[in-house]
């Protein structure tokens, strides 16, 4: 046996030594924090994800906090690696894990989340696509609309060919079934051949491609808005946007207001455009919005609304979110010094009369260092220090806040604490950098 | 599996002065890389403090284990290199050494009255556990480089390191240790799935000599696309595809599996029937 000690020894130290390692834990130097309710309800916090780093030693380390504790990730298992599904759509979507979990087969190869309408009768995916016959860059377009019947599970597949030219993109922003008719929002840009060569984008325009539930033929197309765009030193896309002595860039967006679940049934869909200019020379550049505008367009009557304004003090705001919420409207204006936000019922075509202003102060904090909208409720990270000191907060100036979207009042107040021996709190807390507020959509 | 593990502590006994070597150049030039690094900084915070009469707080960051390693990555690196290179080099001698070394020891071991699949599998063991010895010994190593570090270093000055974070600070060992076993796991899968590969192909060679060189690259070559080509095709790096990442990678542990497997019965059935001294 002894001489057999040597194979023995090298074997054992081997497993012993690895073993140990990763038994012992890898993630390193990677405290854990907790967020602490400073007031309110714990249970408002509960979709809200804080994101930043933990700096300390060299490097940093990327993590996640929530009301739950401490997420880092840095050593995925080999079953999150290898053995689950990593992509984005059927992960991070709540109604797309439904669907993956319900129609496997359905789901494969589909890439766009606002592609998907589910009601308890049918699953619908439509797409569009833009093909090249001549070669000669002259796109044509096709509809491509999947339709799955949940009573027997059969699966209708509709191409339609759009018999249109001089299209530069398109994109299904929504997808609605009103009865036996499949309303698909597309959102496209026409472009025209220039005499020269190449070519010149024209315009920006949502459609509304009505189809047949059952037979999948085109019933009709209905333009909802139409943006000129003006081509400008090599930037197609760029808007006709009143000229300013310094203006380097005109943008146009058009885009809709996103619902809970973009799968889900909706009545409506709200329309978003806005131009905005930036401005600036060398090394300071400034972005203006110039006009922001919302429509509301009901899928059952064809008729396409525009909201009444807010008022100019909100609408000036250099960000916007919008989110649908049932029947109303949410659009909350921010910078870093204070949010505001307008509400509509879309389907009474109203502005709620009670705009809200908050400002970082009456919030709590001195400035905003990231704000989100979702399922009406601000998820706001307040810093303690001025917007206008530079660099980074790190977590003793941070507060997470909470707060309705109607009445701007706070539900929730947090801060992240350190996990560990109290004389230490302060220390790892300066190590701790927090920049970024998410909000589940579950 | 006596007659297995006698082979076995053949071939380690017959390696152990290279795996030894190996094991003491490795701790000789990383803990000197540490030792003259941590010098040379305390050198420059003195000249600093001597020319500013500032502390060199003020524009050193604290010292730490991991910024050291992070700063002699290539002395760390040339060791471990070295170990690999001469690792693959011996996954061939272990087989050729018994052929062209003194004496015609392969006739002795194949001639054993004992299964040949011992032989194979002692090998092959060998050459794992020469691995994972040395991986064992890196690790073991850094402790050790840390008290070096933290015996030269000014105790007032020294920022505490962990020996996970070390190790990731140096591009090297992120795939020879990374953070995750299931990393860890399929690397190391991967690789001795090439080592069985790699038997297989120089049994192909000692079966068929000439014609068994293009055989085993042919079988080299084949089993290197079915490893890499699928993932690629199928999509896993997409957002999109028709398949789902899981079920590409299920076919890819599939594949996988059954090269190990056909390269197993492969090395054996020729190391049974076709070999000759």
């Amino acid at each position: 046996m002894k001489r057999y000690i040597l194979s023995m020894a090298l074997g054992v130290f081997a497993v012993g030594a690895i073993g140990t390692y990763y038994a012992s834990g890898t993630e390193g130097d990677a405290p854990l924090y907790k967020l602490v309710t400073l007031e309110g309800d714990v249970q408002e916090a509960a979709n809200m994800q804080l994101g930043g780093h933990y700096i300390g030693g060299v490097g940093s380390k990327a993590l996640e906090l929530t009301v739950a504790g401490t997420k880092y990730q840095l050593a995925p298992s080999f079953y999150e690696k290898y053995l689950q599904d990593n992509r984005f759509l059927t992960t991070q979507y709540e109604d797309m894990k439904a669907l993956k979990q319900d129609h496997r087969n359905f789901m494969r190869g589909r890439s766009s989340i606002d592609s998907f309408y589910r009601d308890s009768d049918w699953v619908i995916y439509a797409d569009a696509v833009l093909y090249d016959p001549s070669s000669e860059y002259d796109w044509r377009s096709e509809l491509r609309m999947d339709v799955l019947e949940e009573a027997t599970g059969k699966v209708a597949k509709h191409r339609i060919d759009l018999d249109e030219s001089n299209i530069e993109w398109f994109r299904v922003n929504d997808v609605q079934r009103i009865g036996d008719e499949v309303h698909i929002l597309a959102q496209v840009r026409q472009r025209a051949k220039l005499p020269e060569g190449g070519w010149k984008s024209l315009s920006e325009e949502f459609r509304d491609y009505v189809v047949d539930l059952g037979s999948g033929k085109l019933l009709r197309r209905d333009v909802l808005m139409s943006e000129q765009l003006k081509a400008t030193a090599g930037t197609s896309g760029t808007s006709e946007a009143e000229p300013a002595a310094n203006v380097i860039r005109s943008d146009l967006s058009l885009s809709i207001a996103p619902i809970q679940r973009t799968s889900q049934p909706s009545e409506y869909v709200v329309l978003q455009m806005s131009r905005s200019s930036t401005t600036g020379g060398e090394g300071v550049k400034e972005k203006t919005t110039l006009v922001r505008k919302y429509a509301v367009y009901s899928y059952r009557t064809g008729k396409l609304t525009p909201l009444p304004e807010s008022s100019t003090d909100i609408s000036a705001y250099s960000h916007s979110q919008s989110e649908l919420n049932g029947d109303i409207l949410t659009v909350m204006y921010f910078d870093n010094r204070s949010l505001a936000i307008a509400r509509y019922n879309v389907a009474t075509e109203t502005l709620d009369p009670g705009e809200l202003t908050l400002t970082a102060k009456q919030a709590g904090g001195q400035s905003i260092k990231s704000v989100t909208l979702a399922q009406d409720r601000v998820y706001a990270l307040l810093s303690s220090e001025d917007s206008n000191k530079a660099g980074l907060a790190d977590s003793r100036q941070i507060t997470a806040v909470v707060l309705d979207a109607g009445s701007g009042k706070t539900l929730y107040r947090g801060e992240a604490a350190y996990e560990g021996p109290a004389d230490k709190a302060e220390e790892f807390r300066k190590k701790l950098w927090l920049t970024n507020i998410y909000a589940n959509r579950s | 599996m006596r007659n297995y593990l006698k082979l076995l502590h053949m071939e380690i006994h017959r390696f152990r002065s290279i795996l030894f070597v190996l094991m003491g150049l490795t701790a000789l030039v990383q803990i000197c890389a540490i030792a003259f690094s941590t010098i040379g900084e305390i050198n420059e915070r003195n000249a600093y403090f001597q020319q500013t009469g500032k502390p060199a707080e003020t524009f050193f960051a604290a010292m730490s284990f991991t910024r050291m390693v992070q700063n002699t990555q290539f002395w760390f690196a040339v060791p471990v290199g070295l170990s690999i290179a001469v690792l693959v080099i011996y996954a061939f001698l272990i087989w050729y050494r018994d052929w062209f070394g003194r004496s015609t020891f392969a006739f002795r071991l194949l001639a054993l009255p004992s299964e040949r699949r011992n032989v194979y599998f002692a090998k092959l063991t060998a050459i794992l556990t020469f691995i994972f010895a040395m991986l064992g010994f890196q690790l073991l190593l850094m402790p050790i480089c840390r008290a070096v570090f933290t015996m030269i270093a000014p105790a007032d000055q020294i920022q505490p390191s962990f020996i996970a974070d070390a190790i990731f600070a140096n591009q090297a060992f992120k795939i020879l240790l990374p953070r995750s076993f299931g990393e860890f796991f399929a690397n190391y899968g991967l690789g001795i799935i090439a080592l069985l590969i790699l038997f297989a192909s120089i049994l192909l060679e000692r079966s068929y000599r000439w014609l068994g060189i293009a055989l085993g690259l042919a079988y080299a070559g084949l089993c290197a696309a079915l490893m890499f080509f699928p993932p690629l095709a199928l999509g896993a790096e997409y957002s999109v595809g028709y398949l789902y990442t899981e079920e590409i990678y299920a076919i890819q542990i599939a594949i996988d599996l059954l090269i190990a497997i056909v390269s197993v019965w492969l090395g054996l059935y020729l190391l049974k029937k076709k070999v000759s001294v």
